[in-house]
C-alpha cells in the first residue's frame, strides 16, 4: 500500500505538529521525518525503530551515522537526490540489508517506501519524511512461489514423461464427455503429437479418441482415486502408461495425467513373450531338461521332460516340493554354486543326484546361463539337465575295470604289454618290466619299437626286422598270435619267451596289440626235463614190455620146448621097459645113448628156463622159516654117492642142529648143490670137502671150502657170470652150462645176502654164501 | 571084488596121452581121457574118478581155468595131479592153492615114474 501525500500539507503550528505526532505513532507504517541536508532524524515511530532494528537514539543523528550498513547500498543518495530536486521517490519491494543494533549481522528485507519531500513556509525543502511498509514476506513468499513454479516448470518440461493437466467436462447428467488442456509439457507434444494443445478440447484435437480414456479421466475427477494403466490408445495408435490423479480437492475437475509412450515396450514385451513361448515349443520338444528361473532365482519354467522325469506338473513345479527328490548334499551345494553365480552374473553347472519318479535314483548335470534382456536387464538363468546316470556308470565301471587292471597287472606274474599302432610300448606291467630287464619308462622314452628294443636279434645271431616279427604282425593281421620266441635283455643275454599277442580293436580298427609273455627257461629247461623223462619212461616201458614178452616166450617155451623132448623120453623108456616086447641088447644100447642124449637136452632146456625165470623181473622167493642144517644134511646124504665115487669125504661142521632162517628152501638147495657139486667137480680124488654153518650175529655164513684146483684173479671176477666156464685142468672133465655160479649168486642176492669166494689156484676155493637173519 | 580105480587124463598131447593110457591101464586103472578143460569138466563130473592127472597148457580151457572151476569139496575122494611141462614156481603155488595135490613136471618123468607116481597117490 502506498501512502500518497498531497504536496500541500497546511500544519496550524503546534496542534498540527501533535495530531501528526500521534497519528504517526499509530499508523500502521513505519515513519520517520529527516531534516537538514544530512538528513538527521527528528522523529521515528515505533514500527519504524523496528523495521530498521534501532532504538530511539537515532534521534538527532544523521542517516549515516545511524545505518553505516546502509552507505554503500545507495539510500544516502536517493535522500540526496530527493532533498536537492523536491521530488518524492517511490521504491517499490526495494531490498535493503540492514543490520540489527550492535548485533553485525545483516538481514535483507524488501520494502515499499517513500521518500517524501518536506517544504517549509518558504517552499523550500528542510527535510523528508521516510514512509515504508515491509513487504519481505509477501516478496519472499512471492519468490518461493515463483521459484517454485519454476522448479515445476523445468520439472515439468523436463520429465521424460507426457505430462499434462486437464479439465474435464461434463453434461448435464454428470458424464464426463470431453476434456480441456490446461497445461502440457514438452513431452507431451512430442510424445502425443498435438502441439499447443492447451485450452483446447481432446474432441477438437482428436475427434477419433476413444471414450473410455474420458471417461476413465472424469471417474478420477469425481472420485479422487488415482488410477495407473497401461492401455493402447487406438486413437494414437499406441500403448501407454498412464497415472491420473486428481488435482486440487473434490469440487475440482481437474486432473493430471502422467503417461508414457511404452508401444516400444510393449512390442518388445510381445516379442518377448513370443520369444519364450517359442523357446518353451522347443523346449518342451527337448530330450532334455529345460529350466528357467527368474531374475529373484525363483523356478518359474520347466519342461514336459523335466516334469515328467520329477513327476509333478506345471503348477506344482514352482511349489517346490520335489526339491526333496534331490539329494540332500547336492541340493545344499547346488544353492550355494547357483546363488553365488547369480550374484556374480555367471554361468553354472554341478552334477547331483535326483531321484526320477519310478524311484530309481539318477545322475543329472545341471547347467544355468543367465539371460538377459535388450536393455542389459537380467531376465533370469535358462538351464538345462541332462541324465548323465549312464555315462557315469560307464565312467564308474571303466574306473573299477581299470582299477581291476591295474591290480590284476600290477600282482600279475604274467608280463603284460601293449604297443600301440607306432609299435611303441603304450603300457607294461611290473612283472613285464622284470621279464624284460626294461622299465616302462625307458620303453616310452625310446623313440625305437619295443621290438628293437628287446626282440632285435634272432638266437642264430642274425638280425631280426620288425616286418618279420609275428608279435607286430598281430596289428596287421588281426588274428590273436600265440608262440615262442627268443628276446634279448639289454645286457644281451638272451631268454626264450612264450607269447600271446591280441589286437585290440577300436571302433573297427586296429590301435594296438596287447600281449602276455612268460619267461619260460625254465619251462623249457622242465620241458627237456620232462622229455628226457618220458623217452626213459618210453624205454622203460619198452624194456618191461619186452620182460613181459619174455615172460610169456618163457613160459610157453618150457611147454614147447619141453612136450617134444618129453614125448622121445616117454617113448624111449616103454622100448627100453619092453612094453612093445623084449629088446636086444644092441637095440638097448642105441635106445639108451638116445635116452641119455633127450636127457641133456632136457636139462639144457631146464637150465635155460630156469635162468630166464631168475633174470625175470617177476620173479619171486617164496620164503620160509627153514632149518638150514637139514638142507644141507639132505645134500650131502643125496651125494654121498658122488663123492664116494671119486673117493671125496664131505665134513660138515656145525654149532647147532637148528639154524632157522627165513629162506627159499628150493632155491637155497639150488645153491647148496651147485656149490658143493662144484666142490667135488673141480676137486682131485681124496680131497675133502669141508662144510661149515656159522651162525653170526646179523647173518649166517655157509661155508664150502674144497681143496681143488682153485681160481685165478681174473676168473674169480667173471666165474659168477653167465655161461661162464673157467678154463682150468678139470674142465674138459666137467659138464655144466656154466650157469650154476650164476644162479648163486642171483639166488643168494635174491635173499639180500652175498657170495664171497676166497680161491688160489692150485689149493683151492673156499664159497661163502651169507643170509641175513 | 574091488571096483577098479579111475583115473582121468586130462592132456591134449595125444601121444603122451596114449603112453599114460598104456602103462596105467596095464596097471589096471581104469582110464578116462580128456583134451581139454572143458571135457575135462564135464568127465570129472560123470565119472568122479579116483585121480586126475591135469596138464596146464591146453586149448579151449587150460588146466587153471578148469581147476578153478572145480568146487573140491564135492570131490573128496579125488586126487588131483597137476603133469605139466611148466616150471613156473608161481604157477605151481597157484595151483596147490586151488588144490592140486602135486605139482609134477612131466619131462622129469618115464613111464615107470608115473606109475611110481600114481600108485603111491592111490594108496597102490
Amino acid at each position: 500500500m502506498s501512502m500518497r501525500n498531497s504536496n500541500n500539507i497546511i500544519m496550524p503550528a503546534e496542534d498540527e505538529r501533535d495530531r501528526l505526532h500521534s497519528l504517526f505513532m499509530q499508523t500502521p507504517a513505519a515513519i520517520a521525518i529527516l531534516r537538514g541536508e544530512d538528513h538527521v532524524f527528528e522523529f521515528a515511530n515505533p514500527l519504524y525503530l523496528q523495521l530498521v532494528g534501532r532504538t530511539d537514539n537515532i534521534i538527532g543523528k544523521p542517516v549515516r551515522d545511524s545505518f553505516p550498513e546502509v552507505i554503500k547500498q545507495g539510500f544516502l543518495e536517493l535522500l540526496d537526490r530527493v532533498y536537492a530536486t523536491g521530488e518524492a521517490y517511490i521504491g517499490n519491494e526495494t531490498p535493503i540489508e540492514l543490520g540489527n543494533d550492535g548485533d553485525g549481522k545483516l538481514i535483507k528485507k524488501y520494502l515499499n517506501f517513500v521518500y517524501q519531500p518536506i517544504r517549509n513556509i518558504n517552499g523550500h525543502v528542510d527535510g523528508i519524511m521516510v514512509h515504508a511498509i515491509d513487504v519481505t514476506d509477501q516478496v519472499l513468499s512471492r519468490q518461493m512461489i515463483e521459484e517454485g513454479r519454476e522448479q515445476y516448470l523445468t520439472l515439468f518440461n523436463s520429465i521424460d514423461q507426457g505430462f499434462s493437466v486437464i479439465e474435464i467436462l461434463f453434461d448435464k447428467k454428470n458424464k464426463p464427455i470431453d476434456y480441456r488442456f490446461l497445461e502440457t509439457n514438452a513431452v507431451f507434444e512430442i510424445q502425443s503429437g498435438l502441439k499447443n494443445a492447451t485450452g483446447k478440447s481432446i474432441r477438437e484435437l482428436v475427434p477419433n479418441y476413444e471414450k473410455r480414456w474420458v471417461e476413465m479421466y472424469g471417474r478420477v475427477a469425481l472420485t479422487g482415486e488415482s488410477i495407473r494403466i497401461e492401455d493402447w490408445s487406438e486413437a494414437f495408435r499406441r500403448w501407454y502408461d498412464v497415472y491420473v490423479t486428481r488435482v486440487g480437492g473434490p469440487s475440482s475437475r481437474k486432473v493430471s495425467v502422467l503417461f508414457t509412450d511404452i508401444t516400444q515396450r510393449k512390442h518388445a514385451e510381445e516379442a518377448l513373450k513370443e520369444s519364450e513361448e517359442r523357446f518353451r515349443i522347443m523346449a518342451d520338444a527337448a530330450p532334455n531338461m529345460v529350466w528357467a528361473l527368474d531374475s529373484k532365482g525363483k523356478l518359474k519354467y520347466a519342461n514336459n521332460y523335466t516334469l515328467e522325469f520329477l513327476g509333478v506338473n506345471a503348477k506344482d513345479f514352482t511349489k517346490q516340493h520335489w526339491l526333496s527328490a534331490i539329494h540332500q548334499m547336492d541340493l545344499k551345494k547346488i544353492k550355494r554354486i547357483a546363488s553365488k553365480a547369480m550374484r556374480n552374473k555367471e554361468s553354472f553347472s554341478q552334477e547331483l543326484r535326483v531321484t526320477r519318479r519310478d524311484g530309481d535314483c539318477r545322475w543329472v548335470f545341471v547347467q544355468g546361463t543367465p539371460s538377459y534382456y535388450p536393455n542389459g536387464e537380467l531376465y533370469g538363468y535358462i538351464g538345462s539337465g541332462i541324465d548323465i546316470t549312464e555315462r557315469r556308470r560307464a565312467e564308474q565301471a571303466l574306473r573299477e575295470s581299470q582299477a581291476r587292471f591295474r591290480d590284476v597287472s600290477d600282482n600279475a606274474t604274467t608280463g603284460l604289454l601293449i604297443i600301440g599302432s607306432r609299435l611303441r610300448c603304450t603300457f607294461m606291467n611290473p612283472a613285464a618290466e622284470g621279464i624284460l630287464g626294461i622299465t616302462k619308462e625307458e620303453a616310452q622314452r625310446s623313440s625305437k619299437p619295443l621290438h628293437d628294443l628287446i626282440h632285435h636279434t634272432k638266437p642264430d645271431g642274425s638280425r631280426y626286422p620288425v616286418k618279420d616279427c609275428p608279435i607286430v604282425g598281430v596289428l596287421s593281421d588281426k588274428s590273436k598270435s600265440t608262440g615262442e620266441e627268443t628276446f634279448i635283455r639289454p645286457d644281451g643275454t638272451k631268454y626264450p619267451v612264450a607269447y600271446t599277442a591280441s589286437p585290440i580293436v577300436t571302433d573297427g580298427k586296429i590301435t594296438g596289440t596287447v600281449i602276455e609273455i612268460r619267461d619260460i627257461t625254465d619251462e623249457k629247461q622242465a620241458r627237456i626235463e620232462q622229455q628226457r623223462l618220458v623217452s626213459m619212461t618210453e624205454q622203460r616201458n619198452e624194456l618191461l614190455k619186452l620182460n613181459k614178452a619174455k615172460d610169456e616166450f618163457i613160459a610157453l617155451a618150457s611147454h614147447q620146448l619141453r612136450t617134444p623132448a618129453t614125448a622121445v623120453k616117454q617113448y624111449i623108456s616103454l622100448l627100453m621097459e619092453g612094453y612093445a616086447g623084449t629088446v636086444p641088447v644092441e637095440q638097448l644100447q642105441y635106445l639108451r645113448t638116445a635116452y641119455e642124449s633127450n636127457e641133456r637136452e632136457i636139462k639144457i632146456i631146464n637150465d635155460l628156463l630156469k635162468t630166464a625165470q631168475l633174470d625175470s623181473e617177476g620173479y619171486k622167493l617164496h620164503k620160509v622159516q627153514f632149518n638150514i642144517v637139514d638142507i644141507v644134511q639132505e645134500i650131502i646124504r643125496e651125494y654121498q654117492p658122488v663123492f664116494d665115487l671119486k673117493k671125496q669125504k664131505v665134513v660138515l661142521r656145525i654149532d647147532e642142529e637148528t639154524v632157522i632162517a627165513l629162506i627159499d628152501p628150493k632155491e637155497i638147495k639150488l645153491v647148496l648143490i651147485n656149490l658143493v657139486e662144484n666142490a667135488s667137480k673141480y676137486s682131485h680124488p681124496g680131497t675133502t670137502v669141508k662144510i661149515s654153518i656159522q651162525q653170526k650175529e646179523q647173518c649166517l655164513d655157509i661155508v664150502i671150502a674144497d681143496k681143488g684146483v682153485g681160481i685165478s684173479r681174473d676168473g674169480m671176477q667173471k666165474v659168477f657170470e653167465k655161461f661162464t666156464r673157467i678154463d682150468n685142468e678139470l674142465s674138459d672133465t666137467v659138464t655144466g652150462t656154466g650157469l650154476g655160479l650164476y644162479w648163486v649168486k642171483q639166488i643168494v642176492e635174491l635173499h639180500g645176502g652175498i657170495v664171497k669166494l676166497a680161491s688160489t689156484p692150485g689149493k683151492g676155493s673156499t664159497f661163502t654164501v651169507r643170509l641175513p637173519i | 571084488m574091488n571096483k577098479p580105480q579111475t583115473i582121468l587124463i586130462v592132456e591134449d598131447e595125444i601121444i603122451l596121452q596114449d603112453v599114460y593110457k598104456l602103462v596105467l591101464s596095464t596097471q589096471g586103472y581104469e582110464i578116462h581121457t580128456a583134451n581139454n578143460g572143458v571135457e575135462g569138466l564135464n568127465l570129472l563130473k560123470k565119472v568122479h574118478p579116483d585121480l586126475v592127472l591135469l596138464d596146464i597148457f591146453m586149448p579151449v580151457m587150460d588146466g587153471k581155468e578148469m581147476l578153478k572151476n572145480i568146487e573140491i569139496p564135492d570131490y573128496p575122494n579125488t586126487k588131483f595131479i597137476v603133469y605139466s611141462n611148466l616150471s613156473d614156481r608161481n604157477t605151481e603155488s597157484e595151483m596147490l592153492d586151488l588144490g592140486a595135490h602135486k605139482f609134477v613136471l612131466k619131462s622129469s618123468m618115464t613111464p615107470k615114474d608115473l606109475v611110481n607116481l600114481v600108485t603111491e597117490t592111490l594108496g597102490g
